[in-house]
């Protein structure tokens, strides 16, 4: 799975923000903040990967059990999946 | 997400970051509006150097999104009068701004309506002046208009695009006020309702502490009846309670207060907010006269610095600032210094609004227990139109 183009990343004022752009205007009102973690995946998430490759990269860089990094995963994945950005 | 936007603002604020600019497009209207602060005919602006191309705001705007520019807010005039303002909106919007626009709503078609829909605004502001053909033909000289903006708000929704309603009120709408205002309440729409006009200074710099604007009774009557119709029971009662605290200032008074220590700003403009004007200098506040700098000269964050550093220096009005009541009127230094010509000045358009405004709070407060705030409930009417 990967991310498609409707949404962009700005940081601004220290926060790193998603933003809707083209088509996804019409559809996503608001904004989208991302946490550290957030953040991470999201960078991930512009190439290819699996969740169990998101899973390791948390594991990997915070200092968290694998069941606290799948249930961020899985919440995260939720949350790009309704704001229809993840291409499966 | 109003976590997220708290967060911003406060951020931004802090560390001088533009979240948020208007971009005041042109300063020509189809409109005519007798108290209008910025309008210009063609014959003006091509006197003063012209409109500026598309290709100034676009890179203005990059150049603000580049230093944190979030929230645009594209203005006049009126916006659609420009040929360009579909690739304005459109460019914007692919460098991730989410832009609002005002409007006063008369050139907006059905095809643009659906123009909108597909690219959508976080809102449109379209401002309301009149609830008849005769108000806007008194106020605005064009009596049709007020057809069209009714249409152009049917189209926008059937596109949905938010809209949000403003309306300036002067003595020549007053009294269409109530209209106005359920108007808006049965679009499913907020209104935010301007009893305070600020002097053309702009426009004309001999309006100092002038306009063609209703008379400091009018404004507070206005004020007031707008809560009345517009906030629930509990929310007037507490802020007529806040303006029963309006204390009578003496000569006194006013000899001590500005002898004390002026104030700095105390809202965002020259923090987290600029306005850049149709001559491409960016200054602090629409309103401001004060001081710009100009974009065809600096880079924005060169003139931005400049504009956060001078604001940082401003200080305003001790006299008004130290008054007991400032925390009712909330004067700032653009009105300071539009009604009196000096930052140093008092305001008495706005002191004699704040001291009417004590009087008619607590004048429909006393309705209250016995009257609810359902605009469709015919004994309202009855009961406070002769206020």
């Amino acid at each position: 799975m990967k991310v498609n183009d409707h949404m962009i990343l700005r940081e601004i004022a220290g926060e790193h923000i998603l933003l809707p752009v083209g088509e996804r205007i019409n559809t996503f009102h608001g904004i989208m903040s991302l946490n550290g973690s957030g953040l991470l995946l999201w960078q991930k998430l512009q190439q290819d990967c699996t969740e169990a490759e998101l899973i390791a990269a948390v594991l990997n860089t915070y200092d968290v059990d694998s069941e606290t990094a799948a249930k961020d995963v899985g919440e995260f994945l939720l949350q790009l999946k309704q704001a229809e950005v993840l291409i499966p | 997400m109003g976590e997220v936007f708290d967060r911003l603002w406060e951020k931004a604020g802090k560390n001088k970051v533009p979240l948020t600019g208007a971009f005041e497009l042109l300063p020509t209207c189809n409109l005519s509006c007798k108290m209008c602060y910025v309008r210009k005919d063609m014959a003006e602006v091509k006197a003063a150097g012209g409109l500026l191309p598309t290709e100034f705001w676009l890179d203005i705007a990059r150049q603000a999104m580049e230093g944190g520019l979030l929230l645009p807010l594209l203005t006049g005039g009126e916006p659609f009068l420009r040929q360009d303002i579909q690739t304005l909106i459109a460019k914007m919007q692919e460098m991730g701004l989410q832009i609002s626009i005002n409007s006063n709503g008369t050139l907006i078609d059905e095809a643009m309506a659906k123009w909108l829909g597909k690219h959508c605004p976080t809102r449109i502001n379209i401002t309301l002046y009149g609830a008849s053909e005769d108000t806007y033909e008194a106020l605005c000289g064009d009596g049709d208009a007020y057809n069209r903006v009714r249409r152009a708000v049917d189209w926008l929704k059937q596109n949905n695009v938010p809209v949000k309603f403003n309306t300036s009120i002067t003595q020549y709408n007053m009294h269409d006020l109530d209209e106005i205002i359920l108007y808006a309440k049965s679009q499913g729409s907020p209104i935010q309702v301007a009893t305070y006009m600020f002097p053309p200074v702009r426009r004309d710099g001999n309006m100092v502490g002038q306009n063609d604007r209703m008379t400091p009774d009018q404004a507070a009557r206005a004020k007031v009846r707008a809560d009345w119709l517009q906030q629930e029971p509990a929310w007037f009662r507490a802020q007529a309670k806040r303006f029963s605290r309006f204390v009578p200032v003496t000569e006194e008074m006013l000899l001590h207060q500005a002898q004390q220590a002026p104030s700095e700003l105390r809202c965002r403009a020259g923090r987290c907010s600029f306005w850049v004007d149709w001559q491409g200098n960016l200054g602090n506040c629409g309103m401001n006269t004060m001081f710009k700098s100009s974009l065809r000269e600096h880079s924005f964050t060169e003139a931005w610095q400049e504009i956060t550093e001078k604001t940082e220096k401003l200080r305003y009005s001790a006299v008004c600032t130290n008054c007991p009541n400032y925390w009712l009127c909330h004067a700032c230094a653009a009105m300071v210094a539009n009604e009196t010509g000096s930052l140093d000045g008092r305001p008495e358009y706005l002191c004699q609004v704040s001291e009417l405004s004590a009087k008619y709070y607590q004048e429909y407060a006393k309705l209250l227990p016995e009257v609810s705030a359902d605009l469709n409930d015919v004994q309202i009417k009855s009961h406070i139109c002769d206020l």
